[in-house]
């Protein structure tokens, strides 16, 4: 957990291209998403000397040593940084995870890799995903808030470690939780799935 | 967090002796809603669930010093509520196995897919939900269980008591003895109540009352078209019984055709339904009782010795009542008490002249007569006391009482007086007697017949 933040103090959404996830899908995403959210989103790239740590012996990035190289790029205050990556990232006892994001932190991590249909031998769907990485990102930027899972199916901060139930949870809070958001986060009424790419 | 209420919280104990999966799993655990508190040893694991208490354990199987399989072995003997979890690095089989038959709830294997180890925790939680409850039902259930009180305060009584308080948790045969109306069933119902069968059924034979024909279909079932009249297939007593206790009372009434049958059974544990070919296992306590002298029957050869001893793993032996008459007292208040209650009176007592002439009648029927007694005396006499008058003639004359057992020199003797005096004062109406005797009506005649017992001429219907 990096530095402890007020609930109305979100000002921007930083998209941190991580791994070269496609370009077009980066700026996607993140035209959907700031149609989520009520600040600036904007695209950032990550900086030359950025590391990613890896898993030994598996073909992946470590979730959380990434997680914690993000937050060490320093979001001010009133500012998150969400790193989309292409690759898969797991952790040295879970095979795998969507995203990952500390309570009240400054950062998350979102892979692509097994939100994109093609990972699972089925054919290219690009809307699903990048309504699926945008339902991701909310989801972590719940768990910014301070927000944790959620029982209910309806809600977006319920619990989901497969992409059918990321499919099937709701795409927002449920009240209880949107309670709980800061206005930044103040739930749009963007349409899903996102526009289609041009 | 917002909802989290809805679910319920575990305390949950991670052990592993590796700082990156305490933390982790620790972290992941906590962020879904859980109390988690972590250890990096099985030692240390073992102090705080002593301490603490928790609803779930993760536990590594390969730790230094006490691995996780030896840790789950004390836990099973020291925390035996605590639903277990093992985790390990390797898909082993055999470990998993091994984890499963010591009474692990689940195991899981690194690194662990987040959706499999979600459900596993959601999977234990409902499981110890249940649990729980079963816990709670049991209880619920033993203390609304009817408790079964034998009367008595005598020397002898006492040690039936300790010998059914030791015997009833285990599963060994009993055979109990004792004269007609001594209570062999009640010790036989006390000896399933204390028992951890108790929760299944007492199935009761009466094996004098039946034909030998019918005891064989009764006892061990029948198949449909067996004989004639067996239109449907019918589980026998012993089926009836599975997981709980069989009574065999009268045992001593047999027939030789049947003691082999019976003997087979007994040994085995699976019985053959008359007319059926394939064996049906079955699970089952026997309690058996007579108040034949078996060894008598055995040195006869009318009772096969093998079964004997099957059946006479422990006996008890209840004395009859007048070998014990400080009973009397305690017993005839009990029935009184029991009987006001079944009557709606209330608040009745004995004299004591009646009381007197209860402690001295000799009771030949046992504590069978004596409640017959009491039951006619509520009956007759007018509340709220129980007077000498109100007693039958037969205990109050106490010179016939006294003769009656000065002439009866044998236990038969006493049993055909008994009767006899019985079939006399219901004017010779069996299914009255018989319901006194509390006996069925073919015991009845069985006995009339052994007994040699005639109707006097002149008595009508």
């Amino acid at each position: 957990m990096t530095d402890e933040r007020e609930p109305d103090d979100l000002e921007s959404v930083e998209v941190l291209e991580v791994a070269a996830p496609p370009r077009d899908l980066v700026e996607a995403v993140t035209a959907a998403l700031s149609r989520r959210v009520s600040v600036p989103c904007r695209i950032r790239s990550v900086p030359e000397a950025f590391q990613i740590p890896h898993i030994p012996g598996r073909n992946q990035a470590d979730a959380d040593r990434l997680l914690s190289a993000v937050e060490a790029l320093g979001p001010p205050v009133g500012h998150v940084l969400v790193a989309l990556t292409a690759e898969d990232i797991g952790h040295p006892i879970f095979t795998h995870f969507f995203g990952r994001a500390r309570h009240h932190g400054s950062a998350a991590v979102v892979s692509v890799a097994r939100l994109d249909p093609t990972f699972y031998g089925l054919p290219e769907d690009r809307n699903r995903t990048v309504l699926r990485t945008v339902l991701e990102i909310v989801h972590e930027m719940g768990h910014l808030a301070g927000i944790g899972h959620c029982d209910d199916w309806s809600c977006i901060m319920r619990f989901a470690s497969t992409v059918d139930a990321i499919d099937n949870r709701g795409q927002r809070f449920c009240p209880a939780c949107a309670a709980a958001l800061p206005p930044g986060f103040a739930p749009s009424h963007a349409p899903c799935p996102p526009d289609p790419e041009p | 967090m917002t909802t989290e209420a809805k679910k319920p919280v575990l305390r949950i104990l991670v052990v592993d002796d590796e700082l990156i999966v305490r933390e982790s799993l620790g972290a992941w655990l906590r962020e879904d809603g859980h109390n988690v508190d972590v250890a990096e040893s099985a030692r240390k694991a073992l102090r705080m669930i002593a301490q603490n208490g928790y609803d779930l354990a993760l536990i590594d199987i390969k730790m230094p010093t006490m691995d996780g399989l030896e840790l789950q072995t004390r836990l099973a003997e020291a925390a035996s509520d605590l639903s277990i979890i093992i985790m390990t690095a390797y898909a082993s089989v055999d470990t998993a196995v091994k984890a499963l038959k010591n009474g692990a709830y689940d195991y899981i294997v690194k690194p662990f897919d987040p959706d499999e180890l979600s459900h596993l925790i959601r999977r234990a939680q409902e499981h110890r939900s249940l649990a729980v409850e079963n816990v709670r039902l049991k209880k619920t259930l033993e203390a609304s269980a009817p408790r079964i009180r034998i009367v008595g305060d005598s020397p002898a009584m006492h040690r039936i008591h300790e010998l059914i308080a030791s015997v009833a948790p285990t599963d060994a045969t009993v055979l109990v003895l004792g004269e007609s109306g001594t209570g062999k069933e009640l010790v036989a119902a006390a000896i399933h109540a204390g028992s951890p069968r108790r929760y299944n059924p007492m199935v009761i034979v009466h094996c004098g009352a039946l034909a030998e024909g019918v005891l064989e279909s009764e006892l061990f079932g029948h198949e449909k078209g067996a004989s004639t009249g067996a239109s449907y297939h019918h589980k026998g007593k012993f089926e009836q019984a599975d997981g709980g206790t069989i009574f065999l009372d009268e045992i001593g009434e047999i027939s030789p055709q049947v003691q082999v049958e019976l003997l087979r059974v007994l040994d085995e544990k699976r019985v053959s339904r008359v007319g059926g070919t394939k064996p049906i296992d079955v699970d089952f306590r026997v309690v058996a009782a007579t108040n034949r002298d078996l060894v008598a029957m055995v040195k006869e050869g009318t009772f096969r010795e093998d079964l004997f001893y099957r059946i006479n793993v422990v006996a008890i032996d209840i004395p009859p009542l007048r070998d014990r008459p400080e009973d009397v007292p305690q017993l005839a208040e009990h029935f009184l008490r029991r009987i006001c209650v079944s009557m709606n009176r209330k608040g009745m007592s004995f004299s004591d002249e009646a009381m007197e002439a209860l402690k001295t009648y000799a009771w030949p029927g046992n504590a069978r007569e004596l409640q017959n007694a009491i039951e006619r005396a509520v009956v007759t006499g007018r509340p709220p006391t129980v007077e000498k008058k109100d007693l039958p003639r037969y205990v109050t004359d106490v010179d016939a009482s006294v003769g009656a057992v000065a002439r009866a020199r044998s236990l038969k003797d006493v049993e055909a007086e008994h009767i006899h005096r019985i079939l006399e004062e219901s004017e010779w109406n069996i299914s009255r007697a018989a319901s006194i005797l509390e006996v069925d009506r073919g015991t009845l005649y069985h006995k009339i017949k052994r007994y040699g017992l005639e109707r006097p001429s002149g008595h009508d219907g």
